[in-house]
């Protein structure tokens, strides 16, 4: 690993995004922040700024008005970045399949690299997701199309 | 007269763990005119409720909020009941009073936390959230999830509390109590959190009442009011007064949350006590016919739910009025004359909960 | 800390409830003509009382709209019936508050509500792409 990609894994910066999730696993997101789980030990930070942001977690379907805004967000985030999906509902449109105003999964959206089950997913299965997607994090920052993707 | 600048609050903002977007016009750094914009998480349960059969519309309630899943299926279970005219057994109702206590007790938690956040007091955040993690504990010991508890079903509980169980709840809430100890002389006499929310986003009684506030807003402008008064599940039998105060302001409704995380915890005390042994649940035949109104009180307020059946395996039609909804023309007309810096002191103020309001 | 063992009384329920006879009935509910919506609202106002929401029904062709009021915790409702295609007086003169119920009624039926302090011109919850008045029943 280079200096620039330990860094990048090292201290992952998270964006959190609700896209039409009931709550459940946005307070796991946030209990995972608190003191018992502390996922801040890994280096993450919870940021609300895109543009600062490497890891995406995104709680719940795509809703039809929120699409545009998780795209926004996506395209956003400079390069190498990941997204993490956290819920079932997320996942593929779960509970919420038959709602009218819902796309299903956020893959229809924007890629998926991590997909985190659980109804609500338990703060231990996201913080093992984010572990996994940090391998993903590496894996990108050392490849070349993601570099010229960064400078494009 | 001054120029004026439109900001967009949201949808998309550090102190909102949802999606919703406030329309601030502004002149210089005071708010005059705000208008919400929602439907960001609008996802179209109350369709769905239909499409579905009743039975199965209990985990789908339950996830219409995350943070008061179980009152959720509570109020829905209570109006499927009144429908087939079935009464749950009395212990059912106690494990209710049980079960919705420990959701209003981490659900103010998480709130005390978050307002404490959104004025940047973090460690008071983390400390409020420290704390909860006891009570999810106890819900995940009882019911084996954390947040969604589904211990709610038609015709009473699908699980019950043993006695170690019961003993293991009573002796966390008395660590819980000791911790909320601490921070109560934070909360009421802080210097930086009275001056944050003494005096802010002041609601008179009248207009409280006009523009149908519910719950802790409602109760913190001086209206006791709270349908647990009605004695629906156990609160009839257990010893029970609204926690008022008189202030109206943001740190009157600070107050009223901090105080009833007090009578959450006394609350189950007494239900643990008094609770009678027997059945769990009744079981229940046929299909529902006629319409109900079912009212519960929520960690936010009333939620109100329409239910009508017509005697098939689906319901005619099924409306959900959640206690946010209620709350957002009261903070629609709260934010006028603030400043930019504390609106979103004041919009959490009313615990906005988006993914209820628009189900 | 394990989740406990459940007692097997859960799973075998000793009484059997035979269904209700009479289908279940709002109480308190008062059928109005259209015409005297706005004065009894002005009366439930006068009394001090809370809006607690407002409900829309399809009934085919008509709309059902309940009016639910609450007076220390007592609830009262009004029951008006309005036509298809005809338009919904707004309460939003007595009550402000009601502009969201308004709103989210006219953007899910698409009854129209004359009147409105804020209309979201039925973009409230729905947008471009969303299927049209999504509860109305299917006919
Ligand atoms: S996965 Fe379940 S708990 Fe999580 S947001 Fe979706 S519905 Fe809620």
């Amino acid at each position: 690993m280079n200096i620039i990609t330990t860094a990048r894994v090292k201290s992952p910066w998270i964006l959190h995004f609700d896209t039409g999730s009931c709550n459940g696993c946005d307070i796991e997101i946030l209990a995972c922040l608190t003191p018992l789980y502390d996922v801040e030990r890994f280096g993450m930070i919870n940021v609300g700024n895109p543009k600062h942001a490497d890891v995406l977690l995104v709680t719940g379907p795509a809703n039809r008005r929120n699409a545009r805004v998780l795209r926004n967000l996506y395209e956003q985030m400079p390069a190498p970045k990941v997204v993490i999906v956290i819920g079932t509902c997320g996942c593929s449109g779960g509970v919420f399949h038959n709602c009218y105003n819902m796309l299903g999964g956020i893959d229809k959206v924007i890629p998926v690299d991590v997909y985190v089950p659980g109804c609500a997913a338990k703060p231990e299965a996201i913080i093992d997701g984010v572990v996994l997607a940090l391998q993903r994090l590496a894996e990108r920052s050392e490849s070349k199309p993601a570099l010229a993707e960064a400078l494009a | 007269m001054s120029a004026r600048t439109v900001i967009p609050f949201g949808p998309q903002h550090p102190v909102l763990p949802e999606p919703v977007q406030l329309r601030l016009t502004l002149e210089e750094e005071r708010v005059v005119e705000a208008i919400p914009a929602i439907g960001y998480v609008h996802r179209g349960i109350e369709k769905a409720a239909e499409l579905n059969e009743w039975v199965q519309n209990v985990f789908l309630v339950e996830r219409i909020c995350g943070i008061c899943s179980f009152l959720h299926a509570l109020c829905y279970c209570q109006g499927i009941e009144t429908l087939l005219g079935v009464e749950p057994p009395p212990r059912a109702r106690y494990l209710r009073v049980v079960w919705g206590e420990l959701h209003r007790l981490h659900s103010h938690h998480l709130w005390l936390g978050l307002l404490a956040d959104s004025f940047g007091f973090e460690s008071l955040f983390m400390q409020f959230w420290r704390n909860r993690e006891m009570i999810m504990d106890l819900l995940e010991m009882t019911a084996g999830n954390r947040v969604i508890v589904s211990t709610c079903t038609v015709g009473g509980t699908r699980r019950d509390i043993a006695q170690e169980q019961a003993s293991e709840i009573l002796r966390t809430l008395d660590k819980v109590q000791n911790e909320l100890d601490k921070l109560l002389p934070v909360i009421s006499n802080d210097y930086t959190v009275r001056s944050r929310t003494v005096g802010k986003g002041v609601l008179p009684k009248d207009k409280a009442i006009r523009l149908g506030a519910v719950g802790p807003v409602l109760r913190a402008s001086g209206v006791a009011q709270d349908v647990r008064m009605i004695g629906y599940a156990a609160y009839g039998e257990l010893g029970f007064t609204p926690v008022v105060e008189q202030a109206g302001d943001a740190h009157a409704r600070l107050l009223v949350r901090m105080k009833e995380t007090y009578q959450a915890i006394d609350l189950i005390r007494q239900a643990l006590a008094h609770m009678p042994e027997g059945e769990i649940i009744t079981r229940v035949r046929g299909n529902p016919r006629g319409r109900t109104i079912s009212r519960v009180e929520q960690p936010r307020g009333e939620v109100v739910y329409y239910l009508a059946g017509n005697g098939t395996r689906n319901l005619e039609r099924l409306r959900v009025r959640t206690p946010t909804f209620a709350n957002v023309p009261a903070l629609v007309q709260m934010l006028p004359g603030c400043e930019l810096a504390d609106v979103p002191v004041l919009v959490l103020s009313i615990d906005p909960c988006i993914s209820c309001t628009e189900r | 800390m394990t989740t406990g063992e459940q007692p097997t009384s859960a799973l075998r329920p000793a009484t059997i409830v035979p269904p209700a006879q009479a289908p279940a009935r709002i109480e308190n509910l008062e059928r109005i003509p259209l015409a005297d919506l706005l004065p009894r609202v002005r009366a439930m106002a006068a009394q001090g009382a809370r809006l607690v929401t407002l409900t829309c029904v399809d009934m085919g062709g008509a709309f059902e709209v309940l009016y639910h009021f609450d007076l220390d915790l007592q609830l009262q409702h009004f029951s008006a019936q309005i036509p298809a295609g005809d338009k919904l007086p707004s309460i939003t003169s007595e009550y402000l508050c009601a502009f969201l119920v308004e709103n989210e009624i006219a953007d899910l039926f698409g009854l129209q509500v004359e009147g409105l302090p804020v209309d979201y011109h039925n973009r409230l919850m729905l947008t471009e792409d969303s299927s049209d008045r999504p509860l109305l029943r299917e006919r």
